[in-house]
């Protein structure tokens, strides 16, 4: 006789994450391209991030939950872990010049809807400092709060406060030498 | 509130990070300055054009890969190390509860008078024992 053990969780984790895919999967994406600047290596991560916020569901660790989904700051949090333990695995750091000329060959990633603003943003950005870049991204251009950044990196909401600050000054000077002032 | 201060807390401001207090000082004090009201605008702007720049898409196909992985196997590891500490604090309490319910009597001295008197005779046989060539 063979006696089937059902995960009646299963189902709720399913829809759970899928829910979070939608909700999340552009701009996690986006976060991890802006960090690691190599598509190829930010779709990889996607996976891994994704993987470990499945796991986190399925095993009930997330602790806070909004609309039954992570929220933003552990979302984000994921995702840092996950280009961060890429980081110490590898040891290397992915040529800059390389992933941008790939970017302005024409990737398959929407670059040509972005415009000269978006690859002058993108080169602007990558003028940038690690810590810098990842408060600016999660902040000016995805709109989280400064209590979410600092769970997502780790940082008092002090540090990304003026981090914040410094990236905005920092981009606008860089941009308007760029010829892209308002 | 000078327009040093504005533009040192402006980017706050826009954020919407500041006290409701903060928030209506800065704005009373870009009512009233014609360059603070046109940097706050010229920031809104900027802002608004960076995001609609930034609004790139994940790849085709990603969120079908994401959703057709299998279901990750559950993390032993880590499961274990979540129950490490609980399980740890039960065996202290076990071992505990004994001496709780029946506190250990008070212990008497280690030997009686009687006692020392002939391991110190003991002592003293062996000692005359291991003098070398002398009464042996």
């Amino acid at each position: 006789m063979t006696i089937t053990i059902q995960d009646r969780t299963a189902p709720r984790t399913d829809d759970a994450f899928a829910r979070l895919v939608d909700r999340d999967l552009d701009r996690v994406w986006r976060f991890l391209r802006s960090l690691v600047r190599d598509p190829d290596l930010a779709r990889d991560l996607c996976h891994d991030t994704f993987l470990r916020l499945r796991r986190a569901l399925a095993e009930g660790r997330v602790r806070r939950l909004e609309d039954g989904l992570p929220n933003a700051g552990y979302v984000f949090a994921a995702a840092r872990r996950a280009a961060y333990d890429h980081g110490r695995r590898r040891r290397d750091v992915v040529p800059l010049d390389a992933a941008a000329d790939a970017r302005a060959d024409g990737t398959p990633h929407g670059d040509l809807e972005r415009g000269q603003l978006g690859h002058a943003l993108d080169a602007a950005l990558n003028a940038l400092d690690d810590d810098h870049r990842a408060v600016f991204v999660l902040s000016e251009l995805e709109g989280l709060r400064y209590e979410e950044i600092a769970e997502a990196l780790g940082l008092p909401a002090g540090t990304v406060a003026s981090r914040k600050h410094a990236a905005v000054h920092h981009l606008r000077r860089t941009l308007e030498g760029m010829g892209h002032a308002l | 509130m000078r327009c040093d201060d504005y533009r040192d807390r402006l980017t706050a401001r826009l954020d919407g990070e500041l006290s409701e207090h903060d928030t209506r000082a800065m704005d009373a004090h870009a009512d009233a300055c014609d360059a603070c009201r046109a940097l706050r605008d010229d920031h809104r702007l900027q802002r608004e054009r960076w995001r609609t720049a930034w609004r790139e898409t994940a790849p085709a196909g990603l969120r079908q890969e994401l959703l057709a992985a299998a279901p990750p196997a559950p993390d032993r590891r880590r499961t274990a190390v979540r129950w490490l500490p609980w399980a740890a604090a039960a065996a202290l309490v076990l071992m505990l509860l004994p001496r709780l319910r029946h506190p250990a009597p008070e212990r008497p001295a280690p030997f009686s008078e009687p006692c020392n008197l002939v391991v110190e005779e003991a002592v003293g046989a062996e000692r005359t024992l291991v003098l070398p060539g002398r009464l042996l």
